[in-house]
């Protein structure tokens, strides 16, 4: 059933696929305020050089730079992504007392609100309260576009990783529960 | 490590673990019996990976002589009764009486964990050359002297306002100062501008600069090449290895190598960007008891599933930042 969360995230997807045409890990996301999209961002970490300027950064800065809104607007926000937030994000959304996290697909590797660590709700950091965060919205969406990254990725390289030509593998496991 | 370092190295839980056991199988076994003993262990009670740190004959000297006891295999891996009725079948019961001892349950990574539980009973130990953590006095005096730095920036960020924390990245190769960055985060209105932030944002651009303006004289010179005439062209062989490069992921390098000095330990959210930047090393002064990413409620420079590992040490010069000292 299409929620309007399904119509958030595919707008993220669609700044997730910005990133993937411009050579970057595609993730994308966007912060709703009262049924508004309010700011929005994808990955850059190759154009800036920066491997902190993750997709959730980038429309943290924007919402922040347009004069338009203090930090404290994000206490009233939700925040659409792709990927399940790193470990870096997932503190930073902390510290801005985040209402809401929605995002596509687990982040195996850097997951901060499940995968790798529990930061949305560790109670022992009591300097900011927990906030939820839910998993599975275009997931399978948001996995094929990361994996045709990668092996698109891997046909670039001078010297594939691999002997065989990597080929996209299209099914994927159910999520975890 | 007898040397005293003025600051702390912050070890991994595997390091700073101490001892937790296993049971076993065991029995003693006379020098003459081990020929038909052994070969009976080695068909039916193959290795197991969880003992692969433990050493299969124990051999304990007294004044007459010595004892031999060989490692049958784990407790979880077959019931007493099923044990004996082995042995039995093998006609091996009146060599073969075992009994259950605890052994190490992990393999050691330090010395100290090594002669501590190497005397349950006998286990291997490499000790990885990486882990030496021995600095010249000329380190010492170099690492004490980044951190009062950090200070200094973090008495001018209280000047101005801002949260005294401060912060200094270098690259100890050359021992180049690359940033010096302070918290602003009471200036910009911004709570995410902490110093480390602050500080791989300005490596970032600069490196960005260099490489913008490095692919722009190779640009510059291509073009004049096409020229047949007789300019003197002065490429130095940096630039053709930045452009080589190209095809890599620059930002995934961003710090590799490089050293950070800041006064207080970073957040979580710092101590993952520095994940991400593949920083050297960290020295901080003062603990962050409530969000500390480095020691205090995590450990991300250790943490297994991530994909990079750095070494972390703290207590530098912390009686002098403790006047700043501040949890946030
Ligand atoms: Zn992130
Ligand atoms: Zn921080």
């Amino acid at each position: 059933m299409e929620t309007i969360h399904h119509k958030y995230m595919r707008e993220a997807l669609n700044h997730a696929q910005e990133a993937y045409d411009n050579q970057e890990i595609p993730v994308g996301c966007l912060f709703v305020l009262d049924d508004k999209i309010i700011g929005s961002g994808r990955n850059r970490t190759n154009e800036t050089f920066n491997g902190t300027r993750h997709a959730e950064f980038e429309a943290i800065d924007q919402i922040l730079s347009s004069g338009e809104y203090t930090s404290e607007v994000f206490q009233r926000c939700i925040l659409y992504v792709t990927v399940e937030p790193c470990v870096m994000c997932s503190y930073a959304l902390r510290q801005l007392r985040i209402k809401h996290v929605y995002y596509g697909c687990a982040n195996e590797r850097f997951g901060g609100t499940g995968s790798v660590f529990d930061i949305h709700q560790d109670p022992q950091l009591t300097l900011h309260p927990a906030y939820p965060c839910e998993g599975g919205y275009y997931r399978d969406e948001s996995i094929m576009l990361l994996r045709k990254f990668y092996v698109r990725e891997n046909e670039k390289a001078p010297v594939p990783k691999r002997k065989h030509k990597r080929v996209l593998k299209t099914e994927i496991t159910p999520m975890k529960k | 490590m007898d040397q005293t370092l003025p600051f702390k190295y912050v070890s991994s839980d595997e390091e700073s673990r101490s001892l937790e056991t296993v049971d076993v199988y065991v029995s003693d076994v006379k020098p003459e019996e081990t020929g038909p003993i052994i070969k009976f262990i080695k068909k039916y009670c193959p290795r197991e990976g969880i003992l692969d740190h433990v050493k299969r004959i124990k051999k304990t000297s007294h004044d007459k002589g010595f004892t031999l006891t060989v490692l049958i295999c784990s407790v979880e891996s077959i019931t007493f009764t099923d044990l004996i009725a082995l042995i039995k079948n093998h006609n091996l019961n009146s060599i073969l009486k075992p009994r259950i001892q605890q052994v190490c349950k992990y393999p050691a990574i330090t010395r100290t964990q090594f002669d501590e539980w190497r005397k349950l009973w006998p286990i291997n130990f490499i000790e990885d050359p990486k882990r030496e953590l021995k600095f010249t006095l000329k380190e010492i005096e170099n690492i004490e002297q980044y951190m009062e730095r950090a200070i200094k920036l973090s008495i001018q960020a209280k000047l101005k306002g801002e949260i005294p924390i401060g912060c200094i990245m270098i690259d100890p190769k050359n021992n180049v100062i690359l940033s010096e960055s302070f918290d602003t985060r009471n200036s910009t209105k911004h709570p995410l501008s902490h110093a480390i932030l602050n500080c791989i944002n300005n490596v970032a651009s600069l490196e960005k600069s260099n490489y913008l303006e490095k692919s722009n004289k190779i640009e510059i010179i291509q073009k004049q090449k096409k020229q047949p005439v007789d300019v003197v062209i002065n490429i130095n062989s940096e630039s053709f290895s930045y452009q080589q490069n190209n095809n890599e992921s620059k930002t995934t390098y961003l710090c590799k190598g490089f050293d950070i000095f800041i006064t207080h330990e970073p957040c979580i959210m710092c101590s993952m960007a520095l994940v991400h930047s593949r920083i050297g090393r960290v020295f901080y002064g003062h603990s962050n008891k409530v969000s500390g990413g480095l020691g205090s409620c995590y450990k991300i420079h250790t943490h297994n599933s991530l994909n990079h590992h750095f070494k972390v040490f703290k207590g530098l010069l912390q009686h002098k930042i403790d006047d700043l000292s501040i949890d946030c």
